[in-house]
């Protein structure tokens, strides 16, 4: 009789508990590889997104042949509308946990839209993992399709290994969504965002560049296997889009940030490399008495020839207006991507203290002195 | 004559002869005979022998079973010796037993016996009865000698270093093992019979001032109180002993091998050794005795560690690959990498079934060629490989049946469960990993974690005759540091807690 | 009666207490913006008075069970109330992790149908266990415990490059006020250490080859190791995200910014989530079993097993009408460490008087 109770219960447990869990095979769903969010014309929200499209191992279709891969896209006045209408039309669910990029174009990324954006798909979709913002410099969906893998990989390790490459490199910044949110979220420096755009797209200062160094991507010259560029970073303030660095000036803020330590540089038609002796200091002096912030940022670097012996000294006074340059169009845009706010927030107690300091506007203002002392090796 | 005896006898249906074996011996040999023919059933039992001759101008028999005693012995050391001997003096007819036992008979181990029951139980064991007319004793004179196979390398618990002797059905050769790997004189055989109406004999064997007194009692104590009328053997016992029966692990060791059995003495355990069973059974027992094997203590440290640590981990993908592969792929796919999410959903495409399904396909057919591969006769055993590469491998592949990887998942997972050193906590795991992958299935690492913590949460509740099994590690207890890295020897200082407190084997604290 | 054994109590107080502790100071306190670590700190210091008071008690008798030693400060009927005080805040508390769970397996990409039923696995589970008595709730821990070193080497090995300790300024997050108030609640936690106590026999027996009595000074530094760990695993948290009271937080999004914030690999999850779980179904074995053994203490007739699926169904119920949600627990978090807290405090005054008065000695 007990043995028989114990049955019923497990079986009425069972039926009850049948709710907690909704089982989903791994080939029903479609992983979303890249989302692409645009503004049409008319003020619509355009949402593409790229995903492989899971052909049997071993098919005529390749696993590198863009067949692999398909594009859907879908239209509506909000995002959310936008999502929604999207799950309507893709024949399986759709699963954003694996996303490795987030293509914003430059039109919706300027726009109030878009913070608001972000945190939906943050808070929505759980939208955490280690995916990348990209602003593109056209648009979204065109960017998504001349997406593809490069040199016998698959989409998402193509583009991944491509990012990183590119990072290490310095051209672009490490521009997590998650720390983009909640940058933007918190009152502290400003999240950046890597800068792409396809190769025909035109200029979007519809001139040829000067040089390589002040080269923004759509328009470097070169013909690659890649048919998108990466390079530069797309400064944002409140999470909306401001302005844009070039390749140079984003290898400069990644040293600042501390997230590379060397850095090809041109100098009168020749090239150096320029590598930190140890991590570029930053010491913020607020002066309340003042009430004038002083910015002390020191860069110990070596230098090392690639072609031709470098004069140190060119060197150094053409990489400290570089420096310059690159904080003066933070503060022409009233950004402050540097991470200097987090050293001034350390000589407050609390938050409410630290926001009510006015931190962006005293930046602006800020006294910054630089010093750049570079060593031949 | 039979039926006089049997007039008026109140028989027990289950054991007739049992009324004529509480009997005892007369000073008539005749009635002697057709006494012990009556218990032995020789009417109709064929092997059972009696060779009447004359001693001592007396008559006299010998009554042996055939197959169980050596004809030589018989006849060398106790047929020729008393046929042919004049007695130096005049004996009374009382007298004559005890005098050609003393003088005549020559063999090392024999007693004076007068009831039937004994003298029926010493004929079963392979002993010849010695009765000669005027004495109401017989004598039991051990000729045992019957055909047993060799010690041999033990069959379930290989090891690559260590001891190649196993135990086998003789629990006369396997207590002489025991006592070649133990030389001690507080080694203690304590022997016993089980079955109310077939008795087994059975050794409870310990290490006299190592073992803890308290759990030698519960041993003991349960032992006797078996009301089974018959105990086949240690696998039967086994069963019967445990304190928990209906648990999926063995709480009590079953080991073949005497270097084991020994270092448990040494540790304050307790065996039982049973005869026909090639086993001794070891109390109590924790998990960490399950999953040691012996050849651990056998190598160096460093490779007794890393065995051991490799071990661990094959048994954990035993028990947890599976689960975690449905729990991940079913319900957490974002916790595995894209690529590899990608190659699984591209080849599960043309599979109609669900993962979890696939899955309980594939074991099922694992635990049918396991246990094809036990029972199939040597010479066969071949195409069982082929056919299990082909279901397994190529064809079920082929036939989109299942897809390719859960290959290696349930290839990993075998040799996880092969690594178990124990037998039967390996099944105990394979039982347990279904549960688990239907916890994984239903939960995903939730379902995982919640039906790990039932099964832990409950194994660590039971207890192996007071000592808890997954001691001493929760509850802890100073132990030495051999439970899963096995340091070096001259760490090994504790004993085992197992032992009593002051156990004279412990170094002495300077 | 069915106790923990000292050792085995020390091991499930680490593991419950800390996950609990650390779960009210990073996921139900977002006031406490990136100041976690202060707001433990300050509520391991709130309990020092009950933590003393419990120390001079095992001073009248080493080797007395807390039962007794209760009944000897506030007598039968005083220990009996505060058994029962302790059950209902322990109740109340499995009813609290329940709802912890649910929401964390809403996190860990469950879709639930029925999210009230979604409390259930994890008190049945709980109930099955304790059943089994204290060995087993015991044993589990002292068994997790050895787990839980590997899973945080994983974890934080694998962070120490993206650690900020700029994160953590401003030193006081959003402010003293905050911190208290966030304290507050992690006290809630805290206090659960009284029921523990009581749950244990101050001895280790069963397989030892003598009885081992607890010293008191086990228990003020199992206490202090859990806070301190608990701060420690707050700041590093913390330094992975910087502060920000701009957005609502939901307990989805605190427990986003624990598991998948950005800088861990997703395969990371993987031991984040096994310690995660595991942690929690210690706490809520250790909740279910101290409120079935502590009312089992006030009404000793009551037979244990059904006093735990009694206990079950009832956290149950308190689950299911969202009496044990977040911000009812928060609101009512203060009202239960008092209630875990002044009984201790009093019977420890209570005791000086009963036994002689400014005489008495402990």
């Amino acid at each position: 009789m007990r043995v028989f109770k114990t049955a019923v219960a497990l079986v009425l447990l069972s039926a009850v508990l049948s709710g907690c869990s909704m089982a989903q095979q791994v080939e029903h769903n479609a992983y979303v590889i890249t989302m692409g969010v645009d503004l049409n014309d008319s003020g619509d929200c355009v949402i593409s997104i790229q995903i492989p499209s899971i052909a049997p191992s071993g098919s005529a279709e390749g696993e590198n042949s863009s067949a692999s891969y398909v594009i859907s896209t879908a239209s509506a006045p909000t995002f959310s509308e936008a999502l929604i209408l999207l799950e309507a039309v893709t024949p399986r669910k759709l699963n954003y946990r694996q996303m490795i990029s987030l293509v914003a174009s430059q039109k919706i990324a300027s726009s109030p839209l878009f913070p608001a954006l972000m945190t939906e798909l943050m808070h929505t979709y759980g939208l955490f993992g280690s995916a990348q913002l990209i602003i593109c410099a056209g648009n979204a969906k065109d960017f998504l399709s001349t997406q593809t893998p490069e040199i016998g990989t698959r989409l998402s390790t193509s583009v991944n290994a491509m990012l990183e490459n590119y990072r290490n490199q310095g051209f672009i910044p490490e521009a997590l969504i998650s720390q983009v949110h909640y940058l933007t979220q918190s009152r502290y420096s400003d999240p950046v965002a890597i800068y792409a755009a396809t190769s025909d797209e035109r200029h979007f200062r519809n001139v040829p560049p000067d040089a390589v160094e002040d080269s923004y991507p759509g328009s470097l010259p070169s013909t690659g296997l890649a048919v998108n560029e990466y390079m530069g970073a797309a400064l944002l303030q409140n999470g909306v889009m401001v302005g844009v660095l070039n390749g140079t000036q984003t290898q400069i803020l990644n040293m600042i940030l501390g997230k590379s330590t060397d850095m090809t540089y041109f100098v009168d038609g020749y090239t150096v490399q320029l590598k930190l002796k140890k991590p570029v200091s930053n010491r913020v002096d607020l002066c309340k008495d003042i009430g004038k912030p002083e910015i002390n940022l020191n860069f110990d670097l070596a230098v090392k020839a690639l072609t031709v012996t470098p004069d140190t000294e060119t060197i150094r006074a053409r990489f400290t207006d570089d420096v310059v340059n690159l904080i003066e169009t933070c503060r022409l845009f009233k950004t402050e991507p540097f991470g200097f706010a987090f050293a001034a927030s350390r000589q407050f107690k609390t938050l409410d203290e630290w926001n009510a300091y006015q931190w962006r506007e005293s930046f602006a203002n800020a006294n910054m002195q630089i010093t750049v002392s570079i060593e031949s090796i | 004559m039979l039926s006089k005896i049997l007039k008026g006898a109140i028989f027990l249906p289950e054991i007739p002869n049992a009324p004529l074996e509480n009997r005892s011996l007369s000073a008539s040999l005749k009635e002697n005979i057709e006494l012990i023919k009556a218990v032995m059933q020789a009417d109709i039992n064929k092997d059972f022998v009696v060779r009447e001759f004359v001693s001592l101008e007396a008559d006299a028999c010998v009554a042996f079973l055939e197959g169980l005693s050596g004809n030589a012995l018989i006849d060398e050391y106790i047929l020729r010796p008393c046929m042919e001997h004049n007695a130096s003096k005049i004996l009374s007819k009382s007298e004559r037993a005890r005098y050609l036992l003393k003088n005549v008979i020559s063999i090392n181990q024999a007693a004076m016996e007068c009831t039937v029951d004994e003298i029926s139980a010493a004929l079963l064991k392979g002993m010849a009865i010695f009765m000669i007319d005027g004495c109401t004793e017989a004598i039991l004179l051990d000729t045992r000698q019957y055909e047993k196979r060799p010690v041999n390398a033990p069959k379930t618990e290989a090891v690559v270093l260590g001891p190649q002797e196993g135990f086998i059905e003789s629990l006369r050769t396997n207590l002489t093992l025991i006592r070649r790997y133990l030389a001690s004189t507080m080694l203690v055989t304590e022997m016993h019979s089980v079955g109310r109406k077939i008795s087994s004999q059975c050794a409870v064997v310990y290490l006299n001032g190592v073992v803890n007194t308290e759990i030698l009692n519960r041993v003991r104590t349960k032992l006797l109180n078996i009301s089974e009328p018959l105990v086949r053997n240690t696998g039967h016992l086994m069963q019967l002993m445990e304190e928990n029966p209906n648990l999926l692990f063995p709480q009590i060791l079953q080991t073949e091998r005497p270097d084991r059995a020994v270092a448990a003495l040494t540790d304050g355990q307790i065996l039982i050794l049973m005869d026909a069973s090639p086993y001794a059974l070891v109390f109590p027992t924790t998990i960490f005795d399950l999953i040691h094997a012996s050849d651990d203590s056998f190598m160096r440290w460093q490779y007794g560690s890393f065995v051991r640590i490799v071990r661990l981990l094959g048994i954990l993908i035993s028990l947890y690959l599976p689960a975690v592969y449905i729990a991940l792929t079913v319900h957490h796919s974002h916790m595995i990498p894209l690529g590899l999410l990608t190659s699984i959903a591209e080849t599960r495409v043309n599979v109609p079934f669900p993962i979890i399904v696939e899955v309980l396909f594939m074991e099922f057919a694992f635990y049918l060629i396991n246990e094809a591969g036990t029972r199939i006769p040597s010479q066969i055993g071949s195409a069982l490989g082929i056919v299990g590469a082909l279901i397994l491998g190529q064809a079920a592949v082929s036939a989109s049946i299942i897809s390719p990887i859960l290959i290696i998942i349930v290839a990993l997972t075998g040799l996880g469960n092969y690594v178990v050193p124990n037998y039967s906590l390996g099944i105990g795991i394979e039982i347990l990993r279904l549960l688990f992958l239907i916890a994984g299935g239903w939960l995903g690492l939730y379902g995982v974690v919640l039906a790990s913590f039932i099964t832990f949460g409950r194994l660590c509740a039971v207890s192996s005759f007071g000592v808890p099994f997954f001691a001493p590690v929760a509850p802890w207890r100073p132990h030495n540091p051999d439970l899963i890295a096995r340091l070096p020897a001259w760490f090994q200082k504790q004993f085992s807690f197992y032992s009593r407190e002051n156990s004279w084997l412990k170094e002495e604290k300077k | 009666m069915n106790l923990l054994s000292y050792r085995s109590a020390c091991a499930l107080g680490f593991v419950a207490l800390s996950v609990r502790a650390f779960e009210t100071a990073f996921i139900d306190s977002p006031e406490l913006a990136n100041a976690g670590w202060a707001g433990v700190l300050l509520a391991g210091t709130m309990y020092i008075p009950v933590l003393l008071s419990i120390y001079l008690i095992i001073h009248l008798d080493k080797e007395a069970s807390p039962q007794e030693l209760m009944t000897l400060c506030i007598g039968k009927r005083g220990m009996k109330a505060v058994a029962l005080i302790l059950s209902a805040g322990m109740l109340y508390e499995s009813a609290a992790v329940s709802r912890l769970l649910m929401a964390s397996i809403l996190y860990g990409a469950q879709e639930i149908h029925i999210t009230t039923v979604a409390t259930l696995p994890s008190l049945i589970a709980a109930a099955i266990v304790a059943c089994a008595g204290a060995g087993a709730i015991g044993g589990v821990a002292g068994m997790w415990i050895y787990f839980i070193p590997l899973l945080l080497a994983i974890i934080v090995g694998r962070h120490i490059p993206v650690y900020q300790a700029n994160y953590l300024f401003p030193i006081w997050g959003a402010g003293f006020n905050a911190i208290f108030f966030g304290s507050t609640k992690i006290l809630s936690a805290f206090t659960a250490f009284s029921a523990l106590w009581m749950i244990q026999s101050g001895k280790q027996t069963a397989a030892s080859q003598k009885v081992t009595y607890a010293s008191p000074k086990v228990f003020l530094i199992l206490f202090g190791v859990i806070v301190l760990v608990t701060a420690i695993l707050s700041a590093l948290v913390s330094m992975l995200v910087p502060q920000s009271l701009s957005v609502p937080q939901s307990r989805e999004y605190r427990l986003s910014m624990l598991l998948s914030n950005g800088l861990s690999p997703t395969f990371l999850q993987f031991p984040y989530v096994l310690l995660w779980y595991g942690s929690l179904m210690i706490a809520q074995g250790f909740a279910l079993f101290s409120a079935a053994r502590l009312l089992t203490m006030a009404f000793p007739k009551l037979r244990f097993n059904r006093t735990v699926w009694g206990c079950a169904l009832s956290a149950a119920i308190l689950a299911a009408m969202h009496i044990a949600d977040q911000n009812v627990a928060a609101r009512i978090a203060p009202y239960i460490s008092v209630m875990n807290s002044a009984p201790f405090i009093i019977a420890a005054i209570a005791v000086r008087f009963r036994k002689g008065g400014k005489h008495a000695r402990f």
